[in-house]
């Protein structure tokens, strides 16, 4: 008993340090990529491609749909307490803070984090990694960096876009259910809005876009032989991924608040 | 960067052993390739063959021991010795390993690029399709190796092993796949090779591909070698253990029956 329980330790700090020397490895090669003659370049347009491009449509209905609900829910609400200028405060803490960097990061996990991890396992199986290598290609360098800073550039972007669909495409919708001025709207918006909120959402697109693409890449890559590993490393990353972006992101508001 | 050692061997392995999910797959291999050898490595499927070749080719990390190249631990490379070493060493893999995101073409391209980077495009371009129709490649160079049988996808595998003209070849199950007339057109670029002095470690079991180009005969069984020796020697050789005797008996046979094909021919 006693030795299985230490068996199991062992083998989870091993796999911990081994995580950290992957991630340290990923910051180095990125920290080169670059300053270097790259054929990874390519490889980086394509996942800025996929991921940024390509989930603009998505991010953008789920942006005017969250901000929409939250004037819907704030305009009936607030007043009640005497609290409608509230409305635009609460509005861009939500948008810009949490949900707009938190949302992104899901809709990301779900499309591009499974992509990685499963694409990087497949090449695993079929041995085109060990091809890679023995043609003198550094794997990380160039499978995984340009995947990397794709994914952090496209969610930053993303977050970005989330904002403005957020805070200005929800006002189209409004004047659906209630019709405001834009001027006022805008004005409010702008009072309530100020550089630290961005910045901060920013932030925290960046550490959730680190997050995600190094873990959908180790996971890619810790499949062993058998195809039936693939599935298994696109589950495994998109479930170390939903939980470290969100304790990341509960560590930053603390961080932030505290 | 540590000094290349002129009068090492070419390649050297040194109590090698490796092991997978727990069971041992090599165990204490030692092994001295020179300069122009062609070794054949035979023996029973599982025997650790594929895993001898790619730890020789530092594609898969061994558990205790060292591999090294002109007398440098192929494992403490640095990144401009490692880049050295793959340009010089190649690697035809079993199943040829292609990269299927990318075109036949960008297969053999992409060593290319990173090792000769002063070669324009076309130069590139030229040099990959030269090599592929030398191998008998009739397909489009730039289709996707999804739409390739698993004869085509070997020779393209081939071919991006030999497009840097390395000084020493691995290749893991060359014929496998082949019909005959690409296993001839294989056997002609491989008599190029050996003509060229360029040094060979093959993992096969078909006799016919070792007869004509093996020099050294090695038979791995449950992990170990349990015969490494001059063809001559090793056909000639007694109280070889099962496996040995095995492939040895299969060759003999196979020598047997070429002579009487040439008597026949002949008549």
């Amino acid at each position: 008993m006693i030795e299985r329980i230490g068996a199991s330790v062992r083998e989870k700090a091993s796999s911990f340090l081994y995580a950290l020397a992957f991630f340290g490895r990923v910051v180095d090669r990125s920290l080169r990529f670059f300053r270097r003659r790259q054929v990874g370049y390519k490889v980086l347009v394509f996942q800025i491609l996929f991921t940024g491009v390509e989930a603009l449509l998505v991010n953008a209905v789920m942006a005017m749909a969250i901000g929409a609900a939250i004037i819907v829910i704030g305009s009936s609400l607030l007043p009640q307490f005497g609290q409608s200028r509230l409305m635009y405060d609460i509005m861009v803490i939500v948008i810009t803070k949490e949900l707009g960097p938190l949302l992104t990061a899901f809709i990301v996990i779900a499309r591009s984090g499974t992509a990685i991890a499963t694409e990087l396992a497949g090449m695993v199986v079929g041995h085109e990694i060990e091809a890679y290598i023995s043609v003198g290609v550094d794997p990380i360098s160039f499978l995984v960096v340009p995947r990397v800073l794709g994914m952090v550039s496209s969610l930053v972007l993303l977050s970005i876009y989330f904002n403005l669909f957020g805070l200005l495409g929800s006002f189209l919708v409004v004047q659906l259910i209630k019709p405001i001025a834009f001027a006022e709207y805008f004005q409010s918006l702008l009072a309530a809005l100020a550089p630290g909120d961005i910045l901060s959402g920013m932030a925290k697109s960046l550490v959730f876009g680190v997050i995600v693409s190094t873990v959908a890449s180790y996971q890619g890559f810790s499949v062993g032989r058998a195809s039936t590993e693939i599935p298994v490393a696109g589950i495994r990353a998109v479930g170390q991924s939903f939980v470290l972006c969100i304790f990341a992101d509960v560590l930053i508001t603390l961080a932030q608040y505290a | 960067m540590s000094p290349e050692t002129p009068s090492a061997p070419l390649l050297e392995l040194r109590g090698i052993s490796a092991s997978s999910g727990g069971s041992e797959i090599l165990e204490d291999v030692s092994l001295k390739v020179e300069r122009g050898d062609r070794v054949a490595v035979m023996g029973p499927s599982g025997s650790g063959k594929s895993t001898l070749l790619k730890v020789a080719a530092g594609l898969e990390p061994a558990g205790s021991g060292h591999a090294y190249f002109n007398g440098r631990d192929i494992a403490a490379l640095g990144q401009r010795e490692e880049l050295d070493f793959r340009s010089r060493a190649g690697f035809g893999f079993q199943d040829g390993a292609l990269w299927e995101n990318q075109t036949v073409l960008n297969n053999l391209a992409l060593p290319l690029r990173i090792h000769r980077p002063h070669l324009t495009e076309s130069e590139i371009a030229s040099r990959a399709v030269t090599l592929l129709k030398t191998l008998g490649f009739t397909d489009s160079p730039g289709v996707r190796p999804a739409t390739l049988s698993m004869g085509e996808r070997k020779i393209v595998s081939i071919a991006r092993a030999l497009v840097l003209e390395p000084e020493l070849v691995f290749l893991d199950d060359p014929t496998g796949h082949l019909d005959e007339d690409a296993r001839d057109r294989l056997y002609a670029v491989v008599d190029k090779l050996v003509r060229k002095g360029v040094t060979i470690v093959a993992v096969t079991n078909n006799s016919g591909f070792v007869r004509r180009f093996a020099l050294r005969l090695v038979v791995v069984a449950d992990g170990r070698v349990t015969c490494d020796a001059p063809m001559n020697v090793a056909l000639a050789a007694e109280g070889l253990g099962t496996a040995a005797r095995s492939v040895v008996a299969r060759l003999k046979r196979y020598a047997e029956r070429d002579r009487l094909d040439e008597i026949e021919e002949k008549r």
